[in-house]
């Protein structure tokens, strides 16, 4: 391959990578160009030139994909200032998805193809947000969003009266939780505890803990903010209760290494254990989810940290 | 941002590439020769970012150019259009006032 042929074929690379309209254009000048170029670079070597002079000279003119975004920029299909949220969003799913396989005992209803399927929809998401922000430009800006420690009140009053009916007095007494929300008129002896159950530590830690979560909600409630006691309160009763009922998903086992279930009846631990362990990942991954926020949590200003503050000088 | 090598010429010269090419370009010139001229006036220019740049300069208005087939190897000129003078007249100004400003910073510090 001579020298001429080097620089052809990469003139070739070069334009084919341009809008079609400014291929010939485009690749005209360059082939001058990079004859002038060659011609100088020989005279100055004093010999002629050759297959290992050209590959030199194009060298600096880098990949011919690169050459061609300098006579001719293309938008990124996904901007890049989105790369931290698209790497936030992809990294998050795949440790989702990657819980929900590790609990499917069954197997097959969460398969590896998720993922895949995950960061394609992820990257089809990304590029329309990018052209459709190209196309208008100032929608889907950026808008300020409130003070992040902030806690609703009626939110945290709603989630207290809510988390102590259901799950905590489902749960420390299904059979009169059943006939108090249904008036009798369901048959409730299938949610009968088995009595070891009944008296087990298990039960007993798992009714504290959800005893402790409606305890948080009700000083929520009053407090009307998170402090830093109480979100890392939040975390840790959320990824308790989530092996908590991931273990109901199961059968128990005593010290003397007898096993035994949540219910006295064989169906209703057959129907209630996917249930568990639905709830249990869920539980598992808000405490995740709330365990990277707090990872990633910006400092506040110290004015903030002091709580809402007056102006010098202004009347008490 | 300045490079950590302490350098940070890159930079410095990325911002004043257009206006030597704008002034190199009063009178007509094709690729070559215009490295050449930069070269020369002490402003080298890598290849893959001049001829580009040309182009670039030329779909803003502010080049014109032509093909010069009559001697061999054909070759595109190119020299400054109305707009591209009216631009360097702006922007040689625009370096004059930053020349001034940045002497006044650099008051007290010495050359290496």
């Amino acid at each position: 391959m001579t020298a001429d042929d080097v620089i052809e074929s990469y003139v070739r690379a070069v334009a084919a990578c341009l809008p079609r309209a400014r291929r010939n254009d485009v690749a005209f000048e360059l082939r001058a160009l990079l004859a002038d170029e060659l011609a100088a670079k020989a005279q100055s070597e004093g010999r002629a030139p050759d297959r290992a002079m050209a590959m030199a000279l194009l060298q600096g003119f880098g990949r011919p994909a690169e050459a061609a975004r300098r006579y001719h920029e293309r938008p990124p299909p996904i901007d890049p200032a989105d790369s931290h949220h698209l790497t936030v969003w992809a990294v998050a799913g795949v440790v989702v998805i990657g819980v929900l396989m590790a609990l499917d005992r069954e197997g097959g209803t969460v398969d590896g193809d998720l993922i895949l399927e995950w960061l394609g929809l992820l990257l089809i998401v990304f590029v329309i947000r990018a052209w459709w922000r190209r196309r208008n430009p100032g929608v889907l800006g950026w808008k300020p969003s409130g003070d992040p420690d902030r806690a609703s009140r009626v939110g945290a009053a709603v989630a207290a009266v809510a988390t102590v009916i259901f799950p905590l007095f489902m749960y420390a007494a299904p059979v009169t939780f059943a006939e108090t929300m249904f008036l009798g008129h369901i048959a409730t002896s299938g949610l009968a505890l088995d009595e070891t159950f009944a008296a087990s530590w298990q039960r007993m830690a798992t009714l504290a803990v959800l005893a402790m979560q409606a305890a948080m909600w009700t000083w929520m409630t009053i407090s009307g903010r998170w402090q830093a006691w109480s979100r890392r309160a939040s975390i840790a009763i959320n990824l308790l209760l989530g092996v908590a009922f991931l273990a109901h998903s199961a059968p128990f086992t005593t010290l003397d290494g007898a096993s035994f279930p949540v219910f006295a009846l064989p169906a209703a631990n057959t129907t209630a254990w996917p249930i568990f362990t639905l709830v249990g990942a869920l539980c598992l991954l808000s405490g995740l989810y709330e365990l990277y926020r707090e990872w990633a949590r910006i400092d506040p200003a110290p004015a903030m940290k002091r709580g809402p503050s007056r102006p010098a000088g202004a009347a008490r | 941002m300045v490079e950590r090598d302490g350098t940070g010429l890159t930079e410095l010269r990325r911002g004043v590439v257009v206006l030597a090419v704008l002034s190199r370009l009063r009178g007509p010139q094709y690729g070559y020769s215009l490295k050449q001229a930069l070269a020369d006036g002490g402003m080298p220019i890598e290849e893959g970012t001049l001829y580009p740049l040309l182009r670039r300069l030329e779909a803003n208005g502010l080049l014109v150019s032509e093909w010069n087939i009559e001697h061999a190897p054909p070759r595109r000129y190119y020299r400054l259009s109305p707009e591209g003078e009216r631009t360097l007249r702006v922007l040689a100004s625009a370096w004059r006032d930053q020349v001034r400003v940045m002497d006044g910073f650099l008051d007290g510090v010495s050359d290496q």
